[in-house]
């Protein structure tokens, strides 16, 4: 094989890549795998018809015309790719094929029963129906409420996930990043250090509602989230390269808010060392705070389950 | 734009209809990606970018309408061979039946005469 051939077909996929950037993992790897078996296929019976058998020599000169003929063939990656985002949310969930659904029972507008579910027409109602999340968002979610338990390096992770993710809008990823930095880790960070000083004590009736809301938060957030991305289609989001520079940011803001409650934790440390925070339970107003943090490290875990397994079974 | 748009409503039409026409292309026994491709791309404005026939087959094998094969072949790269399932066969059945009337409702308005005789 010349290097020139090797050139423009490694060139085309390379651009393919790019392109495919915007597709769920799976159908990437699987477009991928097709264009690029579809080349080595084609190359290796350009060869066979142009000299009547396996590995002769042909003209490079010809060898190239064939290949960029090919590609032509083959089109635009940026085409393929928008053909497979168009596929990817499959119409309806029925067995039959699709332009055999019976038209829904209160369309919108008239359409004629035979066309109303090409694939064509679905593109429209198909922002309304909540369609399937993919392997990163599911991901993206878990380890954003659990993944702080793993060294804090899971929470960074499902950081880069979100950020990553075509399907969630800025404001749905800052949503994510903040409430609450550090997912239920950071929470029980928090919470585990029971301010018991006089300096920095929240009043009882105070007390329970804010602890209430710090847990419910990560949940809520996650949800949130899970809801958002079903209702965000993959591919319709904001473009690849855009969210590059926007999850650097993302990132660069978790870590900021790690470090503030970070810094949170150890001010509360350092004013209550005093009177020995490293007790859990200790006597005054904070009890509330202390118990709480006592059954948190066994509740934790329950807590988030419904999330992982809802959204994982999608 | 063309006015009427008939260029994009035969784009449509030909969304619509190409899987029909992939399955069909498979009635009389397995082929490999390229095979498809290249029946495809010989009959004229049924496609315009062959690789977009990859998503679609990728698409027909999540329907369970195909199944796929790696085959290894004496003279080069191993191939990945498409048939059709049973729910495939019925698909390309059922597709055929209406399109025929589709195809004849249509050619009554079409026809010159047709509106004629009511």
């Amino acid at each position: 094989m010349s290097t020139e051939t090797e050139d423009l077909t490694a060139a085309y996929l390379a651009e393919l890549e790019r392109e495919a950037a915007r597709l769920p993992w799976n159908a990437r790897a699987e477009l991928l795998e097709d264009v690029r078996s579809h080349i080595e296929v084609a190359l290796a019976e350009m060869r066979e018809d142009a000299s009547g058998g396996p590995e002769a020599a042909i003209a490079d000169g010809d060898e190239i015309s064939h290949v960029r003929a090919m590609l032509a063939a083959l089109g635009e990656p940026r085409e393929i790719v928008a053909a497979a985002l168009a596929d990817e949310a499959p119409p309806t969930p029925s067995s039959g094929p699709a332009w055999l659904t019976p038209p829904s029972p209160e369309p919108a507008w008239p359409t004629p029963p035979l066309l109303i579910s090409t694939p064509m027409a679905d593109a429209a109602p198909e922002a309304t129906q909540p369609s399937p999340l993919g392997l990163q968002e599911i991901f993206a979610i878990v380890l954003l409420v659990a993944g702080g338990f793993l060294f804090g390096v899971g929470w960074l992770a499902g950081l880069l996930l979100l950020w990553n993710s075509p399907r969630w809008s800025v404001r749905d990823k800052l949503v994510g990043t903040f409430v609450l930095p550090g997912g239920y880790a950071g929470l029980l960070m928090i919470i585990a250090r029971p301010v018991n000083d006089q300096g920095f004590v929240l009043p009882s009736w105070l007390g329970m509602p804010v602890l209430f809301l710090l847990a419910v938060a990560p949940l809520a957030s996650a949800v949130f989230l899970f809801l958002r991305a079903r209702r965000h289609p993959a591919g319709t989001g904001s473009p690849a390269g855009k969210t590059i520079g926007l999850a650097v940011l993302g990132i660069v803001g978790g870590i900021a808010a790690l470090m503030v409650v970070g810094a949170v934790m150890a001010l509360s440390a350092s004013s209550g060392s005093g009177s020995g925070s490293v007790q859990p339970s200790s006597g005054g107003p904070a009890p509330s705070y202390s118990g709480g943090a006592g059954v948190e490290s066994g509740s934790v875990v329950p807590v988030e389950s419904p999330v992982s397994s809802d959204s994982s079974s999608r | 734009m063309e006015p009427g748009g008939a260029e994009k409503a035969v784009s449509q039409l030909r969304r619509g209809v190409l899987e029909f026409c992939v399955l069909a292309l498979l009635r009389d026994g397995e082929r490999y990606g390229v095979e498809i491709l290249r029946e495809l791309g010989a009959v004229d404005a049924l496609v315009t970018s062959e690789g977009t026939i990859y998503p679609l087959l990728s698409r027909l094998r999540k329907e369970h309408l195909v199944e796929t094969v790696w085959r290894e072949s004496p003279t080069g790269p191993p191939r990945r061979y498409y048939r059709l399932t049973t729910t495939g066969e019925k698909a390309l059945a059922d597709f055929s039946t209406e399109w025929r009337r589709f195809r004849d409702g249509v050619e009554y308005f079409l026809s010159p005469d047709g509106s004629v005789e009511e």
